[in-house]
């Protein structure tokens, strides 16, 4: 922030992000310190299920990408345009027209129809099955209550898992290392915990030589155990549920998540350890 | 994020791992943050809650 002000700069961008989930997170919080507290225009490009989006879309123009930087050309022509009319001081019109992600700012215009008209041409449209746009998309809410705490710990099948890709040595299952298409689930009945050389790091996102040398650095089932034997909870499930979380899509990770959560209920567990890189 | 009970880990390649330090304290403190895990399990709360050592 000391370093943007002291620059003299008109203008910030972040990014872009793509669709990195960390990347993302971090240029969003950028973005909204200098849009509040330095009051500079700020620019950024994500793809759009980024998490950083939500966190600074009011305040920050957010050109939309795929999620790969391969589109690294197109979107720096995007950005390029969109940033030379917020430098000019220019008036930036509506989220399609310009191609920024909508943020939820509520701007008046003047319609040639008016309103009622325009509602009963949209719902003639439904009704008869042609294509029609909404004036306003309902928001999707995705906030997932607390479960209720585990009751009494001491006799509680507990499980632990991970995003972090701790799969047997060779990745039989071929978990992708970047927007994976699947999680699995593998045994580790009577494993006091993972040996090194046993199992390796599929995920393509974080440094994964601390986790090589020792997978329970990541996927703790050795701590776990020594909690196990001082009785601290009722069992281990025998099984682990595990996925790579790297630019993860979010209706991947939502889907992943529930099934596991199915899975591990059915199975009878009452609370998972899951760790994250 | 989304997630409800949070424990801090130590950093992203090794969230419960802390290599710069020797085997016995690393190992001393990864079964603290384990147990925090569970402690975190075992409490009821309305909201996003972060635990740390």
């Amino acid at each position: 922030m000391q370093w943007v002000r002291e620059s003299d700069a008109a203008f910030f961008v972040a990014g872009p992000s793509f669709a990195a989930g960390r990347y993302g997170m971090a240029c969003a919080v950028a973005c909204q310190a200098v849009a509040e507290k330095l009051g500079l225009p700020v620019m950024a490009a994500m793809e759009p299920s980024s998490p950083g989006v939500d966190m600074c879309k009011r305040v920050t123009y957010i050109v939309p990408t795929s999620d790969s930087a391969r589109s690294m050309r197109e979107v720096l022509k995007s950005m390029g345009q969109l940033g030379v009319k917020l430098l000019r001081g220019e008036t930036i019109g509506l989220p399609h027209e310009e191609g920024y992600i909508p943020r939820g700012i509520r701007v008046n215009v003047t319609a040639e129809k008016r309103g009622a008209r325009r509602g009963v041409d949209m719902l003639l449209k439904k009704l008869s099955g042609q294509p029609y746009t909404t004036e306003l998309p309902m928001p999707v809410f995705d906030r997932v209550p607390p479960a209720p705490a585990v009751k009494d710990m001491r006799s509680a099948l507990i499980a632990i898992g991970t995003e972090g890709g701790i799969v047997p040595k060779g990745n039989p299952d071929k978990i992708e290392a970047h927007n994976a298409s699947k999680w699995c689930l593998y045994s580790i009945a009577g494993m006091e915990g993972l040996a090194k050389g046993e199992f390796e790091v599929a995920h393509g996102g974080y440094d994964p030589v601390m986790a090589t040398e020792n997978p329970n650095r990541v996927l703790p089932l050795d701590v776990a155990r020594a909690c196990q034997k001082e009785s601290l909870f009722g069992g281990l499930f025998d099984k682990y549920p595990v996925t790579v979380g790297n630019v993860t899509a979010v209706r991947s990770a939502e889907k992943y998540g529930r099934e596991m959560g199915e899975l591990l209920k059915e199975q009878g567990v009452e609370g998972i350890v899951l760790t994250s890189t | 994020m989304g997630a409800n009970r949070v424990v801090k880990g130590i950093a992203i390649p090794n969230p419960i791992g802390k290599p710069d330090e020797e085997k016995e304290t690393e190992d001393v403190i990864r079964k603290k943050l384990f147990e925090l895990a569970l402690s975190a399990l075992a409490t009821d709360l309305d909201e996003q809650t972060v635990f740390s050592l």
